[in-house]
């Protein structure tokens, strides 16, 4: 297996997959102050700018 | 306002969570869709063209079955984009007119509860149950309190159908008329805000007709109405406490109703208040506060759109004429008296 195959494998494992198990198991409550927290601290923390 | 998924381990393989990927890119084409027309059209609203062309996919092309789970999932969106809203606005705001508008979110829903359970039983003959889930749904928070205060009275399943259908109905109504009224009487933008959130039903077509209204309609909209939902465990308290007093069963219930209460509380309404809390704690300068404006716009369309698709046709035709009645004059009683009263104290 190349090392970039491997890489991929090791995200999903550890990282990808945990978050999605985790995601999945929060109710639509808790996604939607989740999914705020992620932009806010994008805004915040990245100065990430958004268009409208 | 609950979405219920079960922790049984998902991940990113597993079809459920893979597919709401396409419903979600319906959404966001549908989005940019309506952003773009209102480019095209700028006396329309963006918001009211992504209601609009979920409206017509639900109901003249017909969503497609691969799109339904990720098109379910605007809630989130919704709920998103009303935390973020929390960081437009700061306490200080909030004081100016909240105690006015605390005071008229608890005279306009006591008005309602009774109005409704009055008209219902005296005038009408209807259901005592199914009276007291349109007060519930017309009082406070629409379907979620319908649900709330169901589950805590052990309401009959058909009652909770009829009852979502009627709300549904008048969501749907107030959607287009409350604006058109708007414009006719020259509303201002914070009477505007504060009128639809305490006298409009479902928490996201109030938030849709405040920002379709002006940004500081609005604000104030989503600001009165989350004070309004907060009221629905009081509410639901207190009518499963009537009608177990009512069937003098003694059973011991209080450990489900409040775990079920707290399950259809929208608990987003907590991610608002600390939002707020930190904008006004000055952390967020006012290059962020114009980032996330937009960031909750885009949420916005992304929610309306999935709104219009649960506007189906054929449910609101499940609504019976009794309950309509009663709802519709109860709506024009409290829209009709809160308007006159806040028009005196907010002008």
């Amino acid at each position: 297996m190349q090392l970039t195959d491997r890489a991929v494998v090791t995200i999903r494992r550890y990282a990808v997959d945990p978050l999605a198990t985790r995601w999945s198991a929060l109710d639509a409550d808790s996604k939607s102050i989740a999914c705020a927290a992620v932009i806010l601290g994008a805004v915040v923390g990245l100065d990430l700018p958004i268009p409208w | 306002m609950s979405e219920q998924t079960p922790n049984d381990g998902d991940t990113v393989s597993d079809p459920r969570l893979r597919d709401s990927v396409p419903g979600i890119a319906v959404l966001t084409v549908c989005a940019i869709f309506s952003w773009i027309a209102a480019l095209i059209v700028p006396a329309v609203s963006a918001l009211q063209v992504a209601i609009l062309v979920g409206f017509l996919l639900a109901n003249v092309v017909g969503l497609p079955a691969w799109a339904r789970q990720g098109v379910g999932t605007h809630k989130v969106f919704l709920g998103a984009a009303i935390v973020l809203i929390g960081g437009s606005m700061t306490i200080a705001d909030v004081f100016e007119t909240g105690p006015i508008v605390l005071l008229t979110v608890i005279s306009v829903t006591t008005l309602t509860l009774v109005t409704v359970e009055v008209f219902s039983r005296n005038l009408f003959g209807i259901d005592d149950k199914l009276a007291s889930l349109l007060a519930a749904g017309s009082g406070i928070c629409g379907v979620s309190a319908i649900v709330a205060v169901g589950g805590s009275i052990r309401a009959r399943e058909e009652h909770v159908v009829y009852a979502v259908a009627t709300i549904l109905l008048f969501d749907a109504v107030t959607l287009v008329v409350y604006p058109v009224i708007g414009r006719l009487l020259a509303i201002p933008d914070k009477v505007f805000g504060v009128w639809a959130g305490v006298s409009m039903f479902s928490t996201g077509p109030v938030v849709a007709v405040g920002f379709a209204y002006s940004e500081t309609a609005g604000q104030w909209a989503t600001l009165t109405k989350l004070t309004r939902n907060t009221l629905l465990g009081l509410i639901a308290v207190g009518y499963a406490a009537y009608y177990a007093r009512r069937r003098l069963d003694g059973t011991n219930e209080r450990g489900a109703r409040l775990r079920e209460l707290w399950d259809r509380f929208p608990k987003f309404v907590v991610g608002f208040f600390v939002l707020m809390l930190l904008a006004s704690a000055g952390i967020l300068v006012p290059g962020h506060a114009q980032a996330i404006k937009h960031a909750y716009n885009w949420l916005f369309l992304l929610a309306f759109v999935g709104l219009g698709t649960e506007l189906h046709l054929s449910k609101l035709r499940r609504a019976g004429l009794s309950p309509i009645a009663v709802v519709f004059a109860t709506l024009c009683l409290v829209s009709v008296l809160s308007l006159l009263v806040l028009s005196i104290v907010l002008s």
